[in-house]
């Protein structure tokens, strides 16, 4: 610069302080330091008492409006001024009363007399506002000239930092990414491992937690349409009804949901939406985040503000769907664990009841002079119903009984056991076939429901009378094979168990040697080839016409190899029992 | 895999409970429980040195979070301390340093205490 005859010295002065300032200003990376040294150096030089610097905030605030960052020395700007000046987008220094009369004023009134525009090369960073001069008069052409100076060191320095910030901005972003990929993959790994839906959880509790540095939120699984609150530390959320919520597919911020809630749950009932949405937004919760396994709704995270108050991002929401779906698979698999671990019990619970009840069957028959007995019994896969007892009671007289109880599984086998004891001591008694037919229906039925009965055979052969006596209570109808002739054993009563206090009718047969009787339940006679039709009582005759003269051991096996045979490869559907009695 | 493990000792009306390892997912139920014996036995200043701790992961954090409100609320504290930078990074990165007092020294952290 050329020294001016009048204010050469000065001149000098004001370079050295330019250059100086520069230097100071481009040394630094804070946008704060810089524009408070630039505004001293204004006030300093000029004797200006008051100034402000506003600027732009490059990243916007989360609810997407402008920030700005404001240092008043004096001067104080509301933000709706701020922003009506960046609309102006000024470029030289004004003087307010060069903006419409509402803006100057507010500008005057607070003490404004010149704005400083910051420009970088292609746009406005913020403003330089100063006020009056202590030693009085406006200022003059090399003091704006000055101040613009300053404003465009400032400005090349607030471009620098900014671009330094942005720079340290998306590289802590950047990290949050990588922290948050580091936990997604950590967890995954986790989560396969887990069959325990509490630890599940309470992992899934300790990432939230440790992610977002908010203590208040609930978790809520959906199963079945039910909810179960497995996670809650919102107080009061407990009675609010979340079944509504089932049908949110995305995550999504409460704010929105309160403006239009059917069109993020359209399938859900509006009014109860509606209520639900209110109670949570008076609870605190900023955020939903459903969770899924295969496309259902497996649960939700009602998240509530964070410890800091900080807004959730977007990216955040996306990353802890993401976590909640990991920790749903696990939920789940947990559940399917737990129900095949039932299944199991219930297996081992079935296969131990089955055994106990083939320990009720007799399995040796008591050796009786006069007639041999024989039995066959192959139960069915499940625990069946199918009863048989041969007891002797001195010397003369033998008791048996074949029974086939209603229905399969545990009821079936309980009134088995039921009746087995019932008949057993009612044996010991000495009464007439009737009376203990008649008492044995009574207890049966006291001790069943309507749709639960049993049939069964059972008879007395007496030694020294050469006589059956057999009651029928509607069971399948017993041979008593007489040379060439075949019987059915058909008199008795009604099924056990239907009606109190039935009466029953003795049946009375004399035997004689050579004589066989067949017992039988329905597994026999119907017993099912590959088409579905019936083993039937004809073939049952045929063979035990065909076979009559042998003993009663092989007579039942005749008749097994005949079944067998009929049936080929089909599926046992039922008990199989064959009872059977040689006189000799 | 360097195993977790938490190593807890009185210190005048103060627990230091030292970290060693990894914390993470699988581990954080072990800090858990060491957390729970403690308020359990109605221990609430209490002092944990990271020195030991070679990992954190955000699970680890969260067990913090979860006893903070307990601890305070009966007038005590969690106070972190001796952390590697590395550490210290991932506590940074989420924010934690504005919830919990983190000193470079652990007999810092106890002083605090004493001066209650």
């Amino acid at each position: 610069m050329i020294k001016d005859p009048e204010h050469g010295g000065d001149r000098i002065v004001e370079l050295t302080s330019l250059i100086e300032t520069a230097k100071i200003l481009n040394s630094s990376l804070d946008s704060g330091f810089i524009l408070n040294h630039i505004m001293l150096a204004s006030m300093g030089k000029l004797t200006i008492s008051r100034t402000a610097a506003i600027i732009k905030k490059d990243l916007p605030a989360a609810d997407g409006k402008a920030e700005f960052a404001k240092i008043g020395k004096g001067i104080v700007a509301d933000d709706a001024t701020i922003a009506e000046l960046f609309l102006l987008d000024l470029e030289s220094p004004q003087d307010p009363s060069q903006f419409n009369a509402s803006l100057s004023t507010r500008l005057t009134k607070a003490g404004v007399t010149w704005v400083f525009a910051l420009r970088s090369a292609h746009r406005l960073l913020g403003y330089l506002l100063v006020g009056k001069k202590m030693i009085g008069g406006p200022l003059t052409p090399s003091e704006i000239e000055f101040v613009v100076t300053l404003c465009n060191l400032a400005a090349a320095a607030i471009e620098n930092a900014s671009v330094f910030e942005q720079y340290k901005e998306s590289n802590l972003q950047m990290q949050r990414r990588v922290q948050e990929l580091q936990t997604l993959f950590e967890l995954s790994k986790e989560f396969s491992q887990l069959i325990d839906e509490p630890r599940a959880i309470r992992t899934l509790e300790f990432s939230i937690m440790g992610q977002t540095g908010s203590r208040q939120f609930a978790i809520c699984l959906m199963y079945e349409s039910k909810t179960r609150l497995v996670v809650n530390r919102i107080i009061g959320i407990g009675s609010t009804d979340l079944t509504v919520l089932c049908p949110l597919e995305q995550a999504v911020r409460l704010s929105t949901l309160l403006q239009a809630p059917q069109d993020r749950a359209p399938n859900s009932n509006a009014v109860g939406l509606q209520k639900t949405v209110e109670e949570l937004s008076r609870l605190g919760i900023k955020v939903l985040i459903p969770f899924h396994v295969q496309g259902a709704t497996d649960g939700i995270l009602l998240l509530g503000d964070r410890v800091s108050h900080a807004p959730y991002s977007d990216s955040e929401i996306s990353f802890l769907s993401s976590l909640c779906n990991l920790a749903a698979m696990a939920i789940d698999n947990a559940r399917l664990f737990q129900e095949s671990l039932a299944k199991q019990r219930l297996e081992e619970e079935l296969s131990l009841a089955h055994t106990i009840q083939e320990k009720l069957l007799p399995r040796e028959m008591p050796q009786f002079s006069g007639c041999s007995v024989s039995t066959f019994h192959i139960p069915s896969k499940q625990v069946g119903g199918d009863y048989f007892d041969v007891i002797k009671v001195g010397e003369d007289r033998l008791y048996f009984a074949i029974a086939d109880v209603s229905g399969k599984g545990f009821p079936a086998a309980l009134l088995m056991a039921n009746l087995q004891s019932a008949f057993r001591a009612l044996v010991a008694t000495g009464l007439e076939l009737d009376q203990i037919l008649a008492r044995l229906n009574n207890i049966v039925h006291a001790n069943t429901d309507m749709d639960k009965f049993i049939t069964l055979f059972a008879g007395i052969y007496d030694r020294s009378e050469n006589v059956l006596t057999y009651i029928n209570a509607g069971h399948n109808y017993p041979f008593l094979i007489k040379h060439d002739r075949v019987l059915r054993l058909d008199k008795g009563g009604l099924m056990l168990g239907v009606l109190s206090d039935v009466k029953y009718e003795i049946g009375r047969e004399p035997v004689a040697v050579g004589d066989v009787l067949y017992m039988f339940t329905d597994g026999v006679n119907e017993a099912l080839d590959a088409e579905g039709s019936q083993f039937s009582d004809e073939r049952l005759a045929e063979v035990l016409l065909k076979n009559s003269t042998l003993g009663a051991g092989d007579i039942l096996e005749e008749v097994r190899k005949e079944i067998a045979a009929f049936v080929g490869g089909a599926p046992q559907s039922d008990d199989i029992t064959q009872l059977c009695i040689s006189f000799s | 895999m360097n195993e977790f493990k938490v190593l807890t000792r009185d210190s005048g009306n103060a627990v230091v409970m030292e970290l060693h390892g990894f914390l993470d997912a699988h581990t954080a139920p072990d800090l858990e429980k060491s957390f729970s014996d403690l308020i359990g036995r109605g221990k609430y200043n209490i002092v944990v040195n990271f020195n030991g701790l070679s990992y954190i992961s955000s699970a680890g954090l969260g067990v913090f979070m979860a006893y903070i409100d307990e601890v305070r609320n009966n007038h005590g504290d969690i106070k972190l301390t001796n952390m590697q930078q590395k550490v210290f990074n991932v506590f940074d990165l989420l924010g934690f340093p504005f919830l919990y007092e983190i000193y470079p020294d652990q007999d810092e952290a106890l002083k605090k205490f004493d001066s209650k």
